[in-house]
């Protein structure tokens, strides 16, 4: 899930370039702009709930390795 | 103000730049000593050790590598749909002819050094208690070499944000004087990527009932490195708004005062939603709101008019506490020094506002892409290059470590040896 949410936001920040590059005009650039950046907020949500999808224990790694879950 | 051509400097301002960069290691010091404050009393002097730490090896490597991608007199371009992106730097290397470049190079390549030491430290407090010493040299190095520069490029010289002006008539091109995008936003994000990978200290998050309350040890280092930071940023924003902004002398002292209003108004904002809350100030969250407001203030001090100012800064100071807690008790990320909200959430705040009230058609959206690609590459790279640092290096040191404490563990004493504080140090 954090790693989907990570891939997700790059795609904004596509979304943006290509509003910026595509649309002269003012309002749908900033519309796509704005969209773009939705779509990062969405990514970071997903990356978040990862995150707390984890249990607290498997939240870090040592040596590459996770940590052993408590009984 | 906003010319996109530098313009010459005069001795006069060479002299006065040159003066407040010699000021404004003060805002990290006062850092430094706020995250140190806010971690354990077991883990102070790696805490402060580590400081020094990151900022040496961020400056070493900026200098061998980072600011050859950072320069902005030769850069790297190409075309797409007619327009030029500028996206990396192509100086010398190993600084070579630096004494023969011109004096206003000269005290933006020393503002750059600063700014690679200010980002590298301010995940350092993220991962207090638990982040070893060399996995943060190496994350470091990481942002020294790569990261910081290209942002820096980007932004300051001349990239690709910079032109956003030229290029697209948006604005000025993205605005960021006193580094609220390549300092604060950018260590903000290392913070929430340090903190995704190293995990929450131990017992932090129990499997049952809220999480547990871990304040600092010394509210003292916290409050008064809150003071010492404000003497740094005072000379920060100047400093950056004289050479990013091209402003006259005679335009400091609003960009001073600014910088202090919106300092005050987050301090005023964070104390009474703390005081409501809670019943009672509470002294971490207030150092700091207070901190939110300066580094709000580093993106839009030299834009803004004072009353403007204020009203960033209330907004800063009432966002910091409640991010804590989302952060904390619905998001569970264990952040001790608080550097996700302070760095990253009030300098997009700042950054976004800039947008808001530059009197410049266009500049709002420049502003919105500038945060963009913090949000939707920055965050996605750091992670992605902290991550492979983990797996050679990893950051978390093991429980025991975690259980004695960082200074007994990595350093071999600690920072009050005459002190017995802690029940299962006695036991040694």
């Amino acid at each position: 899930m954090k790693y989907a949410g990570l891939l997700v936001m790059p795609a904004g920040l596509l979304l943006c370039i290509a509003a910026i590059v595509l649309f002269p005009a003012p309002a749908p650039r900033a519309a796509f702009v704005l969209c773009g950046l939705a779509v990062e907020a969405m990514g970071l949500v997903v990356a978040v709930r990862g995150h707390m999808g984890l249990r607290p224990q498997e939240q870090s790694f040592v040596h590459g390795v996770k940590e052993e879950k408590r009984p | 103000m906003t010319s996109p051509v530098p313009l010459q400097f005069s001795e006069t301002s060479f002299a006065l730049t040159l003066g407040l960069l010699l000021l404004a290691p003060l805002a990290i010091a006062g850092v430094a000593l706020i995250n140190t404050g806010l971690g354990r009393s077991r883990s102070a002097a790696q805490s402060l050790l580590g400081s020094l730490v990151m900022m040496a090896v961020a400056v070493i490597a900026f200098a061998l590598v980072g600011a050859t991608f950072a320069d902005g007199a030769a850069s790297h371009v190409f075309q797409l749909s007619a327009k030029p992106w500028n996206w990396a730097g192509a100086g010398p290397l190993l600084l070579s002819g630096l004494d023969a470049s011109p004096a206003r190079a000269q005290l933006a390549l020393l503002f750059e050094f600063l700014a690679v030491a200010f980002a590298a430290l301010i995940p350092w407090g993220s991962g207090a208690d638990r982040w070893r010493l060399t996995a943060g040299a190496v994350s470091a190095a990481v942002l020294g070499v790569f990261v910081f520069p290209l942002l820096a490029h980007w932004i300051w010289g001349g990239g690709w944000l910079a032109q956003l002006g030229v290029n697209f008539s948006l604005g000025a091109g993205f605005l960021d004087a006193g580094g609220a995008a390549t300092v604060h936003v950018l260590g903000g994000l290392s913070a929430l990527a340090v903190v995704w990978i190293a995990g929450s200290r131990k017992g932090k998050f129990p499997k049952e009932g809220l999480s547990t309350a871990m304040p600092g040890h010394n509210a003292v280092y916290v409050l008064f490195g809150c003071l010492l930071a404000l003497v740094g940023w005072l000379a920060w924003n100047m400093a950056g708004s004289l050479l990013w902004l091209n402003a006259a002398p005679s335009a400091l002292a609003v960009v001073a005062i600014n910088t202090l209003l919106s300092a005050a108004a987050a301090l005023a904002a964070t104390f009474s939603v703390t005081r409501f809350r809670f019943g009672k100030p509470d002294a971490s969250l207030c150092a700091n709101g207070w901190l939110a407001g300066l580094v709000a203030s580093s993106a839009c001090a030299a834009l803004v008019t004072p009353v403007e100012s204020l009203f960033v800064g209330l907004v800063a100071g009432v966002i910091t506490p409640l991010m804590v807690e989302l952060l904390e008790l619905a998001l569970s990320i264990d952040d001790p020094s608080g550097a996700i909200t302070v760095h990253a959430t009030a300098g997009l705040w700042g950054l976004l506002a800039a947008g808001f009230f530059a009197p410049l058609p266009g500049q709002l959206l420049a502003q919105i892409i500038g945060v963009a690609t913090l949000l939707g590459l920055v965050l996605p790279l750091v992670y992605l290059l902290f991550w492979l640092v983990n797996r050679v290096v990893p950051f978390r040191v093991d429980p025991d470590g975690e259980r004695i404490g960082m200074d007994l563990h990595e350093l071999g004493g600690g920072a009050y040896p005459e002190f017995v504080i802690h029940r299962d140090e006695s036991y040694r």
